[in-house]
């Protein structure tokens, strides 16, 4: 496929980028490679900066992947603080702000996705903000110090662990959400409602159903309160958002490079240029598990892809497609959320118990093909469930019967199905 | 000349992927109530050091760490 000794640009230093750098040298990658990033620091963990990261306590937790003398052992160039400019995919050369040119033999976006910003008036007011990187995550923390009334507009992933993490901290904790439900486009629905149950048992307000139409200040000119469609103006010292995020495809549009909704690549995550590729949650890409093509926000999808795409880029050994099992895994408070497969489209949604209240899985099926489950502290059932679920090709008798049938147990019967 | 391998997990960080247990299914495992790293033989001989290593590196949280044998005895 390519050369061992060319040089690999990975454009993006976050948790698909990171992996892909190493990973090439797991694979026998001996070329060049760097890493460019836009942020001030190396590679660093995501998904903590809504969970742990928002925990009071003196000094800031530890988010880095890797200290810097790791990829000076694997000769692994990181850019920090500096972004890509413009990629001329003929001359096979990027252009970053300082004014450097850089060639690449191989050329990998791995730029991630921005947060979607809050289309009303007042988004812009101090008080205001986004979750997304360090330095977002940063605000949220300092600013939960001091502000006890706190809204949150979005009812998915990010915005309920803000509020675990909000309810933690002493603040009364209000989310807003547009949609009938939460986790809409996540979670099953008997998910969702133990989840919003959960919440508002540890004291959370919900507004569902709810639009915002503007945030108004106070005379200071900091936010004061979110009006919302019914009339009402919710009060708010702080407002965090969390409303779903936009792929990062400015550059490889300016390079002609076919975009959906992400950057669109092939079954080997290859973009429409040769010697340009993809991974992450800035690509679009095609499931064999979804039927179709999908962008996933994930951790497990970036690290997957990363591996998958050293592979082929190293020349070694790998499947003919990426298909590695997609799953999501969110902690809020007390409560454990993990995902595994494409639950939205499904017909039939059978609860497992284990016996302990509020830990239990929903497995769901549409015409009777397992398409994915949801867990809510059964870890232990995550695990088997993933297994099913790559496997599922091959398991007619996994079915919603036999999942509803008196004294089914998850652990037997994926002993007894994949043995 | 690679030296025998000394395997440590960082406390709080494992999410249970399972990535290290397709790599290395010798040293590591998944408990079966919460799906985390169980290190089933936490010193690795140097011929097994590359495998225990490329474990760690494919690790999402990095929660795994390889190191010398001889300079955790200090």
């Amino acid at each position: 496929m390519t050369s061992t000794l060319g040089r690999i640009l990975i454009i993006g230093a976050g948790q698909a980028g990171a992996q892909l750098a190493v990973s090439l040298r797991n694979e026998g990658h001996e070329g060049p490679i760097s890493l460019i990033g836009d942020e001030s620091m190396l590679p660093y963990e995501r998904p903590p900066l809504s969970k742990g990261f928002l925990r009071g306590g003196e000094g800031e937790p530890e988010v880095t992947l890797h200290p810097a003398d790791f990829y000076v052992d694997k000769r692994i160039e990181v850019l920090v603080g500096r972004s890509v400019t413009g990629v001329d995919t003929r001359q096979r050369a990027v252009e970053l702000d300082d004014g450097t040119a850089l060639e690449y033999d191989q050329l990998v976006f791995a730029t991630g996705a921005a947060p979607r910003a809050l289309p009303v008036e007042g988004h812009d007011l101090p008080g205001v903000m986004p979750l997304r990187d360090i330095e977002d995550a940063r605000q949220v923390r300092e600013t939960l110090k001091t502000h006890r009334d706190v809204v949150i507009i979005g009812g998915g992933y990010v915005g309920l662990e803000l509020a675990a993490a909000a309810r933690e901290r002493g603040a009364k904790v209000t989310v807003i959400e547009a949609l009938p439900r939460l986790l809409a486009r996540t979670a099953l629905p008997q998910t969702a409602e133990f989840v919003l149950k959960h919440h508002e048992a540890s004291g959370v307000e919900f507004r569902l159903n709810t639009q915002v139409v503007g945030l108004e200040p106070s005379s200071d000119g900091r936010v004061a309160g979110v009006r919302v469609d019914s009339g009402e103006l919710v009060p708010a010292g702080a407002v965090f958002y969390g409303i779903g995020v936009i792929p990062r495809t400015e550059l490889a549009v300016a390079a002609k490079i076919e975009v959906g909704n992400g950057i669109r690549v092939d079954e080997q995550l290859r973009t429409s240029i040769p010697g340009v590729w993809a991974i992450g949650d800035c690509c679009e890409f095609p499931s064999t598990f979804a039927g179709m093509n999908v962008r996933l926000e994930s951790v497990q999808n970036a690290v997957d892809q990363a591996r998958y795409l050293a592979k082929v880029l190293a020349g070694t050994p790998h499947e003919p497609a990426y298909a590695a099992v997609p799953w999501f895994w969110s902690d809020q408070g007390e409560l454990k959320v993990q995902s595994v497969g494409f639950v939205r489209d499904h017909d039939t949604a059978i609860a497992v118990e284990s016996g302990v209240a509020g830990a239990f899985s929903i497995l769901a099926f549409k015409d009777n093909i397992f398409v994915g489950a949801d867990s809510v502290n059964r870890p232990g059932d995550q695990v088997q469930l993933r297994r099913l679920y790559g496997a599922r090709s091959r398991l007619d008798s996994f079915t919603a019967e036999l999942v509803s049938a008196d004294g089914f147990d998850l652990r037997l019967a994926v002993k007894d199905l994949l043995q | 000349m690679t030296d025998a391998a000394v395997i440590t997990i960082l406390p709080g960080r494992c999410i249970g992927a399972g990535n290290c247990v397709v790599e290395a299914d010798r040293y590591f495992d998944q408990g079966d109530e919460d799906g985390l790293v169980v290190v089933l033989d936490d010193t690795a001989p140097a011929s097994d050091r590359a495998m225990v290593e490329r474990a760690a590196s494919v690790c999402p949280v990095a929660a795994i760490v390889v190191s010398d044998s001889g300079a955790t005895e200090e």
